[in-house]
């Protein structure tokens, strides 16, 4: 166990950065005007950093190739999970996605993203033989539509969506034939308008106001232009720690959780903003550099999945907030407020390390 | 060459984070000026608009529910430079004290751009003497919001419930769906059931203002959009006539029609004024909250009752379906019915004699049912239970419907924790004992009947925004028109044989069949008074349920109740062509 920091990676060192990052962010967040009742989010997230940290060392020593092993049953486990939901939630008025264990609640979608990428990691190692066989990517193609299915119907939109991009990662890096891939693009598309009947009239409503945010200026436009107001009038260097107008104004809702880099783009302006991405980049191409350099295939799609889950939840949740796309409720990886979020990201963060870890020691 | 996959794949996150960095760069350096302006000034307003909430009409068109215009004073935080100057000077204008003034603004405050209500329901003409003097008052504005209407007070309040402000879990489960902290939201009856659709769709604006306040440009406009009207299958001339025949009485009383399941009418009393909700003072509220009488409570679907005789009926059935009772199959009544060491009584002492089923249910023979009772045990009285719907919902559109109690020997020994006696079987049989139902559910038993066997799931709301709410298709029960005609031989002598307990419930030129019944409510209090039945005998069009709690006997009070309903029904063509 002690020697896991010298084995392990600079990466950790980023990640820390990153997480003392969210805590200033959150704390500015949660620092209202006098008399505003706001919570303190920082204090509590701080908490969840705690949980986090210890299980990603329980996952690093568990170790991947144990965690890939157990894959199905985890996943089957969490999909039961997902389906409780429903059978504990409230189906009259739909959204209904955590599930309460006594002081805390958990959300089984956001767990769902490790179980999924450790069952589809053994789907495509158990059968890398016949990995251009279409049998083959169909069963995959099931394991996908199974649990984006289920959050769908919670409705969580984003969730859902953003198991695609690792659907296609880890079937790439599989070596699934490019032509077979284009082929599921082709259907996806030809079904994207029963997808579209599927949705919820708010999440319809979301999508349109993406393409023109003035048609609810009240309603979901408002916090797109809120938000593009706050991160533009941050400038070069931001207004400051505490001190941004639009943020300490109330001006935001959902600051503490979809719309934290707002926050930070207001008050540390582009010079933060920049840091930040950097920091984000740096970590996202470390984790495809060893995923480049191991020589397992488990390794390789496991952790090249777990860098495009990243990256895409960075990416979609940062567009998001200066409005370049729709607001679909993905959270900011490390720096949103939310245990169940940060609890993902971190035991991902621990299956990487323990892959660095092993490929290291050969 | 899968490696190069890999490569591909940090090529394109390289070049994702590139095009955010060029964004940012975009926003933050290039268009540094204008965002910096809007925020600076802190010149972007937000204006609510809120959409007025769709009217609740009777069958007729009669306004049951309506938005009016109501003129409220508000200040909007962010616009008060100094808000002891800007309270004093509305002190000086509205003749109110300012410390109230200020507690008021303290407790509805919300959102710095979101109007916080000082003073609410001006009346007009007062509101614009108002407003003129508000012009150098910065922040504070003469608002006309829409504002929940009853025209007819308490009338049927229990069918179109109220509205009030949203709570923190409704909200939470609410705000996917366009509901803000500021909204009323429907808390019971139709306004809650049809909440979405009566809500609307709040508009407004969102205006650059220069550091003066005047407008600058429009930076977006979303009109608000009316919620949409609701037409109830309820007539309000019935409807104000039960209201009145129940005055100072509790308990509930259901007229449907028969063939459709359309709610006519709907008492549940003691009834409430629904403008109390919205405008009235605070002590009225908090008066009708802990009124020992319940005034809240709908007891038409939410009151659970032991049903007490009007419970034969669906004994009889049982009976009947099972073939335990033929038509001469008859017992003997002398007034008492020996269970071992313990004796039931039938409610004439003398007793009825020789009792077949048509005769025992028009007299309410207790020990003819003792008897039946004993035969069926307890399993088949509770699936025939079933079949009638009662221990479940019966599905009609309001919210907080009670399921009632159907008692059998595995429920007993759930929830009392004790083994099913006979003697349990016997009280069950006279409608006594665990049993306990909501009046719309007694409706649904005797609508079966009326029907011979058939049903339609009761409803209140006919059409939404001009468009007919599509119903079930009618529901068949196991019941044949045959096994039921035996029955309704003995609901039509019931009202109109001279020995018939529900006499009182004859009316003139027309057929009225029914059941009354008397049930037991513990030793210290008068019996709940029962009456179900329906019109005309031959070729049925309403049903009925008319429950007094504590009312006295079925008999006397509660058929008493059912004709004056009757009477009206049919002299108000209601019934007729």
């Amino acid at each position: 166990m002690d020697n896991i920091f010298k084995k392990a990676d600079s990466f950790l060192l980023i990640i820390g950065v990153i997480l003392f990052i969210a805590f200033l962010a959150l704390y500015s967040a949660s620092y209202g005007p006098e008399g505003a009742a706001v919570r303190d989010y920082s204090t509590q997230q701080l908490m969840w950093m705690g949980i986090a940290v210890i299980a990603l060392l329980l996952c690093v020593k568990f170790g991947y190739e144990r965690c890939i092993d157990f894959g199905y049953i985890i996943f089957a486990a969490n999909l039961l999970m997902l389906v409780s939901v429903f059978v504990l939630g409230d189906v009259r008025y739909g959204a209904r996605r955590w599930i309460g264990l006594g002081v805390f609640s958990l959300q089984p979608s956001e767990f769902c993203k490790i179980s999924f990428l450790l069952a589809l990691t053994k789907y495509v190692s158990d059968n890398n033989e016949n990995i251009t066989d279409p049998k083959t990517i169909l069963g995959a193609v099931i394991l996908c539509l199974l649990p984006m299915g289920l959050i769908m119907k919670q409705p969580d939109l984003g969730t859902a969506l953003i198991f695609l991009p690792v659907f296609f990662t880890i079937l790439l890096v599989a070596g699934v034939r490019i032509k077979h891939l284009m082929m599921i693009v082709f259907l996806a598309a030809a079904g994207s308008p029963v997808l579209w009947s599927m949705l919820k009239l708010y999440q319809k409503k979301r999508l349109l106001v993406f393409m023109n945010p003035n048609i609810d200026p009240l309603g979901a436009g408002y916090t797109i232009i809120q938000s593009r107001i706050a991160v533009g009038s941050g400038g070069l260097f931001g207004k400051g720690w505490l001190s941004g107008t639009q943020n300490q104004l109330n001006f935001l809702p959902e600051r503490h959780t979809d719309f934290i880099f707002s926050v930070i783009g207001e008050e540390w302006g582009f010079l933060g903003a920049a840091i930040l991405l950097s920091l984000f980049l740096f970590l996202i191409s470390r984790f495809l550099s060893i995923a480049d350099a191991a020589n397992d295939i488990r390794a390789k799609t496991l952790l090249s999945g777990i860098a495009v889950l990243i990256w895409m939840q960075v990416f979609i949740n940062i567009a998001m907030t200066i409005g370049l796309m729709p607001v679909v409720g993905l959270p900011l990886p490390f720096i949103s407020y939310g245990g169940s979020n940060l609890l993902t990201t971190m035991i991902m963060v621990g299956l990487a390390v323990s892959i660095n870890m092993k490929h290291k020691m050969f | 060459m899968l490696n190069n996959r890999i490569r591909l794949i940090k090529i394109f996150v390289f070049l994702s984070f590139a095009s955010l960095l060029a964004a940012l760069f975009y926003f933050q350096i290039i268009r540094y000026s204008h965002f910096k302006s809007l925020s600076l000034k802190n010149s972007v307003r937000t204006i609510p608009l809120k959409a007025s909430r769709g009217s609740i009409c009777d069958r007729k068109g009669l306004i049951l529910a309506k938005d009016d215009i109501s003129f409220n004073l508000v200040l909007i935080p962010q616009e008060i430079p100094n808000l002891d100057n800007v309270i004093g000077r509305l002190a000086v204008i509205t003749g109110k004290p300012a410390p109230e003034l200020k507690a008021r603004y303290k407790k509805n405050y919300k959102l710095p751009f979101v109007p916080s209500d000082i003073i609410t329901d001006i009346p007009p003409e007062r509101a614009f003497a108002i407003e003129e003097r508000l012009i150098d008052v910065p922040g504070a504005f003469i608002w006309a919001v829409p504002k929940r209407w009853y025209p007819n007070g308490k009338i049927g309040s229990h069918v179109i419930g109220y509205i009030g402000k949203i709570g923190d879990t409704e909200f939470k489960r609410l705000k996917d769906y366009g509901y803000t902290t500021r909204d009323l939201v429907g808390k019971s009856g139709v306004e809650q059931y049809y909440d979405a659709y009566l809500k609307g769709d709040d508009g407004g604006m969102q205006i650059e203002v220069d550091s003066r306040s005047r407008e600058v440009s429009r930076i977006g406009f979303k009109e608000p959009i009316k919620g949409k009207d609701i037409v109830l299958s309820l007539d309000l001339g019935l409807q104000r006539f039960m209201n009145s025949v129940f005055e100072e009485k509790k308990g509930a009383c259901i007229v449907m029609e028969a063939k459709t399941g359309a709610i006519l009418g709907l008492v549940s009393s003691p009834e409430f004024d629904p403008n109390i909700f919205v405008s009235g003072k605070s002590h009225d509220r908090v008066r009708v909250l802990n009124d020992k009488g319940h005034p809240l409570l709908n007891r038409a679907i939410t009151g659970s009752y032991p049903p007490g005789s009007t419970f034969k009926i669906i004994v009889a059935a049982a009976g009947i379906v099972t073939g335990a009772v033929k038509e001469k199959t008859s017992f003997f009544c002398d007034g008492i019915f020996e269970l071992g060491n313990t004796s039931f009584r039938c409610w004439k002492e003398a007793g009825h004699g020789y009792q077949n089923v048509v005769e025992a249910l028009s007299h309410s023979c207790n020990v003819f049912f003792y008897n039946l009772g004993k035969a069926l045990g307890v399993e088949q009285i509770y699936k025939y239970g079933l079949y009638f719907g009662l221990g479940s919902l019966t599905g009609i559109d309001l919210p907080q419907e009670a399921k009632g109690t159907l008692p059998n020997a595995l429920w007993k020994r759930l929830h009392v924790k004790a083994p099913w006696y006979e003697g349990d079987t016997i009280n069950y049989s006279i409608g006594q004992g665990y049993l306990e139902v909501t009046p719309i559910q007694m409706l649904k038993a005797i609508t079966i009947v009326a029907n011979n066997g058939f049903y339609h799931q009761p409803f209140i709301v006919d059409s939404i925004g001009g468009i007919k709410v599509t119903r079930r298709k009618e529901h068949n029960t196991i019941f044949k028109p045959e096994s039921l005609q035996m029955i309704r031989r003995g609901l039509y002598k019931c009202i109109n044989d001279r020995t018939g307990t529900g006499q009182n419930a004859a009316v003139e030129a027309m057929a009225v069949s029914g059941k009354t019944g008397t049930a037991q409510s513990g030793p210290l209090r008068p019996c709940h008074a029962w009456f179900v039945g329906y019109c005309p005998s031959e070729e049925p069009i309403v049903s009925m349920v008319v429950c007094v709690e504590h009312g006295g006997k079925g008999g006397e009070d509660a058929a008493s109740i059912a004709r004056l309903i009757t009477t009206y029904i049919k002299e108000n063509g209601i019934i007729g062509p």
